[in-house]
């Protein structure tokens, strides 16, 4: 799947699950600077981009992810 | 030796001294210094015990170094399990096992636990959970093993954090303590600042709230519901200033030797969610809870979706009662803030904020409304930390709901009006600077007041209200329990 | 880092100022211990007969009741081995002493003030009598030996409240059980309540105390100093509840110790029926109007003592 096509479909992902359309692309951004991007909400956007891209994370991969670019990385690598 | 004591004064002066003037050759030798002082620190509280902080530094220095050797799954996860169940296993023996043991505590709710034929190990609570995440972050690869033990021990035993945190990670301490500090003027003074702050919290704050707390928590059945819920106001406020004194005295003290330690407490009254609370309440333990615990947890349950990620938060939280000691009062503790979260998970509020760090300086009345009430929340939780059985707890609740609430107060011994407004007045003081310094790193980081009279003038105000309204009548702090 | 320990002693040298100030104004404060240190310094020689002791000599005997000069050196919490600094200090300039009197409560031989929970007073005997009772450092100074808001109240009290601290009188006797406490504290459950507070569980001081009296009764041997013990009396309540092992081990001392020294004479008080309710304050201390019964009877020892009684 194109790189673009995961963006944009994490981003879904993400600004449904954090009640917030106004959450903008940037692949630099940790989940400490986006807003309510915390420990639970976290488990549910790991939970909802599986279902979404029938993928499988193990806990290892997730604990290594810096920025929203490398978890776009890790799905590409899945799909 | 207690922080706030001439003996630990004298001490640090020494330790500081020697620090800067002779051990500033290289890291190892201000290692080496630490270390001894450390030890030395650990050793004045009970000598046996510091043989086990020894053996804990030993053991896990050498577990972590094996488990990143071994590159066999089964071996490594075996070598994990050993260092969890020795770690746990004597944490459980010197918390847990004089009361399970007990057969009151475990059949009845009512018993308050005896535990006075158990001396706890200073800081055994934190020191272990610090460990505990060492070697799990070597086992998943977050970070490599330590191979200088000067430099672990130094990490696991450092004198201002051992007592009562913070529970520091290794990722963010051992990399600080591998190169040499140089004198950051900046940093020192910031670090007095912190030192100073933490000072008014405890010995002006915390133990003015005990003076009417401690003796009502002891003796609820004489007071009514009146004066019971001032008490639990004001011990509410007793527990935060006084960990929070105690974190601000530690990160301070840290700074002193060029030390960064984690942020533990930010403004957490002034939160409006549970969520946001515990992000701002413990910051350390809540982060250690929700690495180790919550997050494999809830990932493994993530199949059920919210229920999977509520149970995990309940648990989470029930975990962060036990850690407190095993009692039903904490256990309730943890249980009822687990089941806060329940109606957040269910009825998620929309964010109009993208980026975190906005802090809302102009309150309104919603705002205002959902501190209020999550304080009421929090408040009602303090009241079972504070007691010492689950019977007393709710004796205690029941009689706040009761027609006794509309009594008039009875003053405990050597409380009066005139010193339960000065506390007021000193709690609203505390959380009006809380509010206004929420952007910076803590309290009295007064960077933004340009005139440095101004800036001199506060920490004189504050050295006198200390030596004026300061009380030392219940000068242990309360978290160098767990 | 000049920079820094300046400006760190510029923000310690108004506390070490105001430090050193409140020490020098908490030391001048009038108490019972420097009061009777000026005392013994002022007046030794005219000291015929020395009470030595804790609460059950500070209250039991009064000086004004004993014909002789008799000056009252008790303290509460007294132990038997600051009785003997205090002595052995004082005892060279008191040229005319014939008498000491020691009142032997069932603690003497097992409370050392020095190892008990309130071992913060020993700072008065270090600060106003000059001995060195102690290793602690703490209990060389005001400000260091109680935390800063008890020594604060202290000076407000005194300096701006002019509330006085001094109870005793001019020959030492503290005067303040006027009357005696009501008489549910004297007999009843909270009696039995008080009694076991009062019990002692650490016997290990036995023979470091004991070895202290002795040491003064010898050292009064050598200079023709009678001294009498005695066991004070005690309400029926006390007796009949206390722990009858303590009691009637320091019975047991003091008897052995009369019989080892012939300068000693022992009287046992405890359930003598003179002593009545009305003249109890509580149930083991004496008020004013027992007191003066009891010094009244030690009085007459002294003043019947026959030539091979007591030297």
């Amino acid at each position: 799947m194109e790189k673009n096509a995961i963006v944009e479909k994490t981003l879904i992902i993400i600004r449904q699950v954090l009640k917030n359309e106004k959450i903008e692309w940037n692949g630099e951004l940790t989940a400490e600077e986006i807003n309510g991007w915390d420990s639970l909400s976290h488990m549910i956007i790991i939970t909802e981009l599986e279902n979404e891209f029938k993928i499988k994370f193990k806990l290892k991969e997730l604990n290594k992810l810096d920025n929203l670019d490398s978890l776009i990385t890790l799905i590409q690598s899945k799909v | 030796m207690n922080f706030i004591s001439p003996g630990f004064a004298l001490f640090l002066s020494i330790v500081f001294l020697l620090y800067w003037f002779v051990f500033k050759k290289n890291a190892r030798s201000q290692n080496i210094l630490l270390l001894v002082a450390s030890l030395f620190f650990y050793s004045l509280f009970n000598f046996l015990f510091s043989g086990l902080l020894i053996f804990s530094i030993l053991f896990n220095f050498y577990i972590g170094k094996l488990i990143e050797n071994t590159r066999k799954r089964t071996a490594r996860k075996w070598l994990l399990a050993s260092g969890l169940i020795v770690n746990l296993g004597i944490l459980f023996c010197f918390k847990y096992f004089n009361l399970f043991s007990s057969l009151s505590f475990v059949n009845n709710f009512n018993s308050i636990p005896q535990a006075e034929n158990i001396v706890l190990p200073l800081g055994i609570s934190f020191y272990t959970f610090q460990v505990l995440g060492y070697i799990t972050d070597v086992y998943n690869d977050e970070i490599n093993s330590c191979n200088d033990l000067l430099i672990f021990s130094t990490y696991v035993a450092y004198f201002p954090k051992i007592a009562s945190g913070p529970i520091e990670s290794a990722k963010k301490f051992l990399p600080q303590v591998a190169v040499k500090r140089n004198f950051d003027y900046a940093l020192a003074t910031d670090g007095m600042r912190q030192i100073l702050w933490g000072l008014f919290t405890k010995i002006v704050v915390a133990n003015n709230c005990a003076s009417f707390a401690q003796p009502v928590f002891e003796n609820h059945d004489h007071y009514p519901g009146s004066t019971l819920l001032l008490a639990s106001f004001f011990y509410l406020f007793q527990v935060y200033c006084d960990f929070s004194g105690y974190s601000n005295i530690a990160i301070g003290i840290s700074k002193l030797f060029g030390i960064q330690l984690s942020r533990n407490f930010n403004a957490p009254f002034f939160s409006t969610s549970i969520r946001e609370y515990w992000q701002k309440w413990h910051i350390t333990l809540t982060s250690w809870m929700m690495k180790y615990v919550f997050t494999p947890l809830s990932f493994s349950l993530r199949r059920f979706k919210k229920a999977g990620t509520l149970i995990s938060i309940i648990i989470t939280f029930v975990a962060v009662g036990l850690w407190h000691g095993a009692e039903w009062t904490f256990i309730v503790f943890g249980l009822l803030h687990g089941i806060y979260f329940i109606p957040l998970m269910l009825f998620p509020k929309k964010n109009n904020d993208p980026l975190s760090h906005k802090q809302t300086f102009f309150f309104n009345l919603a705002r205002f409304s959902k501190m209020f009430g999550l304080f009421l929340l929090i408040m009602l939780t303090c009241i079972f930390f504070g007691s010492r059985s689950l019977a007393e707890s709710f004796g205690f609740i029941n009689k706040i709901f009761s027609d006794s609430l509309f009594s008039s107060m009875v003053w405990p011994p050597f409380t009066s009006v005139f010193r339960t407004f000065i506390t007021v007045l000193f709690i609203v003081i505390l959380l009006a600077t809380e509010g206004m310094q929420r952007p910076q790193s803590h309290e009295l980081q007064l960077a933004d007041i340009k005139s440095p009279y101004l800036r001199r003038t506060i920490y004189i105000a504050i050295i006198l209200v200390i030596l004026l309204f300061g009380s030392v009548m219940h000068i242990n702090f309360l978290y160098s329990r767990f | 880092m000049k920079l820094f320990i300046k400006k760190i002693i510029l923000y310690l040298l108004p506390l070490l100022a105001m430090s050193a100030i409140s020490e020098y104004l908490l030391r001048i404060i009038p108490n019972d211990y420097n009061k009777k240190a000026t005392i013994f310094r002022r007046d030794p020689e005219k000291i015929k007969a020395l009470i030595l002791g804790s609460s059950y000599g500070l209250y039991d005997l009064n000086p004004d009741y004993f014909k002789q000069y008799t000056f009252n050196g008790c303290e509460a919490l007294q132990s038997l081995d600051l009785d003997k600094k205090i002595f052995d200090k004082y005892q060279g300039r008191m040229t005319n002493l014939e008498y000491v009197i020691m009142p032997i409560s069932f603690a003497s031989f097992f409370f050392k003030l020095e190892t008990s929970k309130e071992n913060h007073l020993v700072k008065n005997y270090c600060l106003y009598y000059n001995l060195h009772a102690t290793n602690d450092p703490t209990n060389y100074f005001e400000l260091l030996n109680q935390p800063f808001s008890v020594n604060r109240k202290r000076l407000v009290d005194y300096y701006i409240n002019h509330i006085q601290d001094v109870k005793i009188t001019d020959r030492g006797f503290d005067s303040t059980y006027n009357t005696r406490q009501t008489n549910r504290q004297l007999v009843g459950p909270t009696a039995s309540f008080a009694i076991k507070q009062l019990n002692i569980t650490d016997f290990s001081k036995y023979k470091e105390l004991r070895r202290c009296l002795e040491d003064i009764i010898v050292k009064c041997k050598a200079r023709n100093i009678g001294v009498i013990l005695l066991t004070p009396p005690a309400y029926k309540t006390f007796y009949s509840l206390a722990d009858t092992a303590e009691l009637n081990s320091s019975i047991r001392t003091c008897q052995s110790i009369q019989q080892d020294f012939s300068n000693v004479k022992y009287f046992n008080f405890l359930e003598d029926t003179d002593f009545t309710i009305d003249d109890f304050f509580d149930l083991s201390h004496l008020n004013k109007v027992g007191a003066k019964k009891l010094s009244e009877k030690i009085n007459a020892v002294i003043e019947n003592n026959n030539s091979d009684l007591l030297k």
